[in-house]
Parts: C-alpha cells; structure tokens; sequence
C-alpha cells in the first residue's frame, strides 16, 4: 500500500516541483528559501496525500499547500499578517485604466510587476504567469472567485499604471499613442 | 453588429480572453469588436506582449532535478514512524514465523499419541463401575502434582456430559492426568500430557478399535478427548472439553 501511494505521490504530485519552485522563488525572493519552501511544501503534501482525491485537480491543491505554507512562514518571520489592506487599495487610482504601453521589455513589466501590492501580485503570479485557472487560483488561495477576479483585475491595472508612468520618465505619452492608435 | 460591446466594455474582458476565462458568447463579442476596432486590436496585442514579457522576466523554468532528488529523500526519512516500525514489524513477524515453524517441524513427533489415549481409555474409562459418582475426596487424593486443581478449573459439565471421576493416570511410561465424563452409558475420556515425546503427528487413524480420538496440543502440553466413534459426542461439548482442559494446560505453562 505504501509503495502504491508513493508512486500515486511521484506520478501526480512530483511533475509540479518545477513551477512551484519559480513561484516560491518569486514569492520568497531568494532561491535557498524556495527551495526550503517547494521541500516543505511537498513534505506536508505527503503527510496529507491518502486525503487527496484522485482525479480532483493536484496541481491546484499543491499550490495551495505552496501558499499556505509561504503565508505560515511569513508570519513566523515578522509575526505580521500575510494578507493586508490590499482590499481597499486606492479606488481613485484604479479609475484610470490606461492602455499598454507599446514600448515594454521583460525588465519594465518586472519593475511594474514588483511595484503593485503583494496579493495582487501573487493572483498575478498564479494566473498570468504559472496559467493556473481562476478557479485554481480561488483554490490556492483559499478565497472566492469574484475576490480572484478582482485581485487579477486591479493588479493588472496599477501593472498598466506603473508602465505608464515608467514611460512618461522616458517622455512618451502613452494617452496620446493610444490615441493615435484609433486614427 | 447588435448588442455590441464598446470599447471600454473590451478592454474590461481583455484579460479574461487571455486567460481563456470568458464565455463563449463573451470570446465571440471581444473577438468581433477587435476585428473592427484597430485600437482595441492594438490594446489586444500589447497586453498579449505584456504577459509574454512578464513570463519571460522570471527566465526560464529553474532545473529542479536536484531539489526533486533532495524532496524524495526527505519524503523517504519523513514516512510515518508507524509505517516504518509496522514495515519492521512485518519483517520480524515473517521471520518469527519462519523460525517457528523450522522449530516446530525439526521436534520429533510422538506418533503414538492417539493410539496410546485410545488404549487408555479402554484399559482405564471403560472400567470405571458404572454407578460411579462425582467424589472430591477420592479425586483429591488421586491427583498428583502439577494437576492438583485441574478440577477447579475445567467444566464439570457439558452438554449430557457430566464428570465423574479426575485422576492420576500414568500409562505406557506417560504421565496423564485423565478427566471422565458421563452421559448415560456413554463415557468420554479426557486425557492430559506434557508433551515430552515431541509434536503431535500431523495425520493419524480417524478411528481405533471403534474409539475416535481428538487431539490438541499448547505446544508444551497435549490433550485428547476419547469417545465412541459411533457415539460420540456432538463437536460443541468435545470442543468444550478440550477448551477447558488446555485453558488449565496454559496455565502450567506461565
């Protein structure tokens, strides 16, 4: 039974390590600690594998493990709670969507992507990035859908708003261009 | 184009359609409008490049071949320590038996075990007076150490069978103690044996001069119960008696 549980283990669990490693990475900041995070992960995935259902989504249940674990180690750290005000971040400024830059390289989307708030980022992270469902996203983070689709839809947006303003140091008026794009 | 979504309303689900998390209806109407709609198209493409860039500042995906070796590892020291001492336990178990069994099959058997408690009976039981009762002070004094208190111990009655007469009953060189048990005419002999002679053999006669014996072994004891083979007594009682024999039996051993 053991051995057949393990393998079950290897098979549907294993295959994930790689992308849970890239997401720990950016979540932790450091490779070390990713990958004593992706161990830790895998580890409590383990103990809990004979609750798993077969057939229901692993990968997302893997993150979810990722996430819980990151969020229980944060607040070891600094004792502070993982998630913050983020809810309520500054409605004023989500009125302004501004349209995508032409100009974009991966080092500005980083820069705008490290600027936004950390729960927006880490929706961002898991859809846009690993291509976790909506709802393998709902899953991982423990929250309903509607708070994943809003997260995704302001985290996106202060992305847009940062790569604005990163233009407009270099002087380029991205209104304008978006303009000129309907002409 | 009716119920066409406008500009504002595209650019809300433009994330969602990347993401394939819109409904078919919604796919078809974003769709339709940036076929239409250049500025949307463009905003379209831009957001697609955005998100290839964004995956692509996190490089690619990091090797995790030696963090998988290292997580297998550490899942091998982390099975459940119940799970390793009953994977121990299994191996013991395993290799008790093996051990048992080589011991149990390796002691000489004592082939005469049946025949010698079939002989018994008939030298011993059958000449029992048939008005003999139940007497504590004869059976006290026929009885000799160990089996002193078999009496205390066993059943003295099962089923129509009532016991008649406990004693001391060496024969053929073996020490029995020989419990007697009536219903009507019919006698059963119970007999019981340190089993100095080795294990009891593995097949034997069913039936000797017309007398059926049923054997059990403690493994350091034997018992055997005597009875008629055309009379003989129905298995519940048989199984009694040998149950509350070898339940004394046991009791030698500790």
């Amino acid at each position: 039974m053991a051995r057949r549980l393990r393998e079950e283990f290897n098979d549907q669990a294993m295959p994930h390590v790689a992308a849970l490693l890239r997401t720990a990475t950016r979540l932790c900041g450091s490779r070390d600690q990713a990958e004593d995070l992706v161990q830790e992960t895998c580890l409590q995935a383990w103990r809990s594998f004979h609750r798993f259902e077969p057939g229901t989504n692993c990968r997302a249940w893997m993150y979810k493990i990722l996430i819980f674990s990151h969020a229980r180690l944060r607040r070891d750290q600094s004792r502070r709670p993982f998630v913050t005000d983020i809810e309520t971040a500054d409605e004023s400024v989500l009125l302004f969507d501004p349209p995508t830059p032409d100009t974009l390289t991966a080092q500005s989307m980083r820069a705008a992507f490290d600027a936004i708030p950390e729960a927006f980022r880490v929706a961002v992270l898991l859809v846009d990035v690993e291509g976790l469902t909506y709802r393998e996203a709902a899953d991982a983070l423990d929250v309903p859908i509607g708070t994943i689709m809003s997260r995704l839809n302001r985290g996106r947006r202060l992305m847009r708003i940062a790569l604005v303003d990163q233009a407009a140091d270099y002087g380029i008026d991205v209104a304008a261009a978006d303009r000129k794009r309907q002409v | 184009m009716t119920n066409a979504i406008d500009c504002r309303q595209v650019r809300e689900l433009m994330d969602s359609y990347l993401s394939s998390e819109l409904t078919v209806e919604s796919n078809h109407d974003v769709l339709r409008h940036v076929e239409r709609c250049d500025a949307c198209r463009a905003e379209l493409a831009a957001r697609e490049r955005a998100r290839a860039l964004l995956i692509e500042s996190f490089g690619p995906a990091p090797d995790a071949r030696v963090l998988e070796a290292r997580i297998s590892e550490a899942i091998d020291r982390a099975q459940p320590r119940w799970w390793r001492l009953a994977g121990y336990g299994s191996v013991a178990a395993m290799l008790a038996l093996v051990v048992g069994l080589g011991v149990w099959f390796s002691r000489p058997v004592d082939a005469a075990a049946f025949d010698d408690s079939v002989d018994n009976h008939i030298a011993c039981a059958l000449t029992l007076p048939p008005d003999a009762i139940y007497d504590p002070r004869r059976v006290e004094q026929s009885l000799a150490p160990p089996y002193q208190n078999i009496v205390n111990v066993v059943v003295h009655q099962s089923g129509e069978y009532e016991l008649v007469d406990a004693h001391a009953c060496p024969y053929h060189n073996r020490d029995y103690v020989h419990l007697v048990y009536r219903s009507g005419t019919h006698l059963v002999s119970v007999f019981a044996e340190a089993a100095v002679r080795g294990r009891l053999p593995l097949r034997h006669e069913p039936e000797r001069k017309g007398f059926v014996s049923t054997g059990a072994s403690t493994g350091g004891q034997h018992v055997f119960v005597v009875a008629e083979g055309g009379t003989k007594p129905p298995p519940p009682v048989v199984d009694e008696l040998i149950r509350s024999t070898t339940g004394f039996m046991r009791t030698l051993e500790r």
